[in-house]
C-alpha cells in the first residue's frame, strides 16, 4: 500500500489523502498575452518522471502539503530534493 | 484479403486450416508517406481505414511501439453506450454506436458483438437526479435511457441480491440504455487491421517513434523513430495516455493529464448476467463475457500515473463495493488485473485537432474511448483528409480551450 508523508501525522496510508493535483506555477502578471494566460490555466505538467503534486490529509489532520513523486514507480521526494 | 464465409471456412477445413492468407502484410518500412499514423490500437487503425476508404489516400503507415492491439484496446472493458449528457457529446457517441452495428459485416469479421443493454443501479439522489437529466438529453439526441423501478431490476438482475432497504446504499430505481452493446476488442483491431491493409495501409509494429521532426517553418515534416527517420508531411498522434510524451518531442503542450484506469476478471462461471451492470454511487462496473469471466472495473487511480498496474487501495475499493450489491460474488476467485494509460482533459472530453504545430494532429483525451473507435477514427481521417473538423467532432477541437468553451461531461468514470 502507497503511504505518503504528512508533515504533521508522519508517513499515513494513502487512503487517507486526497490527490488535488499537480502544483500550478506562479500566477502570471497581468501583462501576460491571451494565449499566455490561457496556457497558465489550461494546461498541467504531464511527465513521465516526477511530478510536484498537492495532497490534503482530509481523513487526518486536514493539511495540504506539497511532494514530488514519480508517475511510474510512486517513488516519492520532498519538493526541495534534486529531480533527476 | 479473403473474405470470410462459411464457404471459405468449409475451403480451408479440407487442407487442414494450413493455407489461411495472413490478416496484414509486413511490408519494408519505406522513406517517406503522405500520412503517419502513431500508434496501432483502435483509433489509430480505424482513421488508417477510413482514410483508405472514404478519402482514398493509402499512402498511410501505422507505427506501433509494441505490438498491434496490445495498448488500450486489450485493456478496457468493451462497454459500447452512448448515454451521455452534453448535446455536443451525445450525437457522437451515437454515431459511434450505430458503426458498431455494422461493423462486423463492413470488415467481414466476427466481432462477437452483443447488444445486451446497461442498467444503471441508482442508489442517491443525487445521482438519480443527474441520470434523469442525462435521460432527457437523451432523447432529444436518439440515445435511449428508460426508468424502471427496483422490482424490475431484481427481476433482470437476479444475482443483484444487496442494496436493500436495510443496508447502507439502499437502491432506489435503475436507469436501462437499451443500444449498450459489448464486443471482442482485440477484434476490432485485427478487423480494422485486416481492411486497411488490404487497402494498401502499412502497418509497421515494433516500430517506437522517438520524436516528431519539424522543418525550419515550424511545419512537421516526419518522425525519428529506432528503425530510422519516415517524412510525412500530416502526422497524426493516437497514443492514449502518451500523447503529452510525444508532443513534447515537437515543443507543443497539451491540456491532458494521463491516469492509470484498471480492470480485473473472475474465473469464468455459468451465464449469471445478461446485461451490463454499472454502479456509479459506488464506482464500480461489470459485465460477463462470453467466456463466463465477470469483467469488473472501479475507479482510477488518484494522481497523474503511467504504471499499467493495479492499486492495492482501488482493487479494495471495487471488491469491497461489488460485494455490497453481489454478496454471492464473495466466494469468485479472481483471475487476473491490468490497468492502462488513458489522458483526460479537465473537462472529461475527448480532443480530435489540428494543433499549433501545422501538419500534426492529435486524438487524445479518451476516457471511455473503446465505445468511440468506429467514430473516433471516422472523424479523424476526416480531418487528415480534408483539414476541416468532421460535423459530429467539430466540438472537440483545442479550440475549446483556447476560447474556455468547455463541455463538461458527466458520463464517464472521471465524473464519479
Amino acid at each position: 500500500m502507497l503511504t505518503l508523508p504528512c508533515p504533521f501525522c508522519g508517513q499515513r496510508d494513502e487512503t487517507e489523502f486526497l490527490n488535488t493535483g499537480p502544483t500550478k506555477p506562479a500566477r502570471p502578471s497581468s501583462d501576460v498575452t491571451d494565449s499566455e494566460w490561457i496556457n497558465w490555466l489550461t494546461v498541467p505538467v504531464n511527465p513521465v518522471g516526477y511530478v510536484e503534486e498537492k495532497w490534503w490529509h482530509v481523513k487526518g489532520c486536514g493539511k495540504y502539503f506539497t511532494i514530488k513523486r514519480h508517475t511510474v514507480t510512486h517513488q516519492i521526494k520532498m519538493p526541495d530534493e534534486d529531480s533527476a | 484479403m479473403s473474405r470470410f464465409s462459411a464457404f471459405s471456412l468449409a475451403w480451408n477445413a479440407l487442407s487442414h486450416h494450413q493455407k489461411w492468407t495472413r490478416y496484414w502484410q509486413n511490408p519494408p518500412l519505406a522513406k517517406k508517406y503522405d500520412v503517419l499514423i502513431i500508434g496501432a490500437g483502435g483509433h489509430g487503425l480505424a482513421c488508417a481505414y477510413y482514410l483508405a476508404k472514404n478519402h482514398g489516400i493509402s499512402s498511410v503507415a501505422v507505427l506501433e511501439k509494441g505490438w498491434l492491439g496490445g495498448g488500450n484496446i486489450a485493456r478496457n472493458t468493451v462497454t459500447i453506450r452512448s448515454n451521455y449528457l452534453r448535446d455536443e457529446s451525445i450525437p457522437f457517441f451515437v454515431k459511434s454506436v450505430s458503426l458498431f452495428e455494422g461493423l462486423a459485416k463492413e470488415l467481414n469479421f466476427n466481432l462477437m458483438y452483443s447488444k445486451r443493454s446497461m442498467i444503471d443501479v441508482i442508489q442517491t439522489y443525487p445521482k438519480m437526479r443527474e441520470i434523469r437529466r442525462r435521460m432527457m438529453n437523451g432523447y432529444l439526441h436518439g440515445s435511449s435511457y428508460t426508468p424502471i423501478d427496483v422490482g424490475e431490476l431484481r427481476r433482470r438482475v437476479p444475482a443483484l441480491t444487496g442494496g436493500g432497504p436495510d443496508s447502507r446504499l439502499p437502491i432506489i430505481g435503475a436507469m436501462v440504455h437499451e443500444e449498450a452493446a459489448v464486443c471482442r476488442h482485440d477484434g476490432v483491431a485485427w478487423g480494422y487491421a485486416r481492411s486497411a491493409s488490404a487497402r494498401g495501409v502499412e502497418i509497421h509494429q515494433q516500430t517506437e517513434v522517438k520524436s516528431l521532426l519539424r522543418d525550419k517553418d515550424g511545419q512537421i515534416k516526419g518522425v525519428e523513430t529506432n528503425r530510422g527517420t519516415v517524412l510525412a508531411d500530416k502526422v497524426a498522434v493516437v497514443v492514449s495516455g502518451h500523447t503529452t510524451t510525444i508532443t513534447e518531442t515537437a515543443g507543443l503542450s497539451l491540456p491532458v493529464k494521463s491516469f492509470n484506469l484498471a480492470a480485473f476478471v473472475s474465473e469464468p462461471v455459468k451465464p449469471l448476467i445478461d446485461v451490463i451492470v454499472n454502479c456509479p454511487d459506488l464506482g464500480v462496473y461489470l459485465n460477463q463475457s462470453d467466456k463466463g469471466e465477470l469483467v469488473i472495473g472501479g475507479a482510477p487511480d488518484a494522481g497523474q500515473s503511467f504504471r499499467r498496474d493495479m492499486k492495492q487501495s482501488v482493487f479494495e475499493d471495487a471488491v469491497v463495493t461489488m460485494l455490497e450489491l453481489f454478496p454471492a460474488f464473495r466466494r469468485l476467485k479472481l483471475l487476473r488485473q491490468w490497468g492502462g494509460v488513458l489522458d483526460i482533459a479537465h473537462d472529461a472530453s475527448p480532443i480530435i485537432s489540428a494543433t499549433d504545430i501545422s501538419g500534426l494532429f492529435v486524438s487524445c483525451g479518451w476516457w471511455g474511448g473503446f465505445k468511440a473507435v468506429p467514430a473516433g477514427g471516422y472523424t479523424l481521417a476526416h480531418l487528415i483528409a480534408t483539414g476541416q473538423p468532421h460535423q459530429a467532432a467539430a466540438p472537440f477541437t483545442l479550440d475549446r480551450f483556447h476560447h474556455l468553451d468547455f463541455i463538461v461531461e458527466s458520463g464517464t468514470t472521471t465524473a464519479r
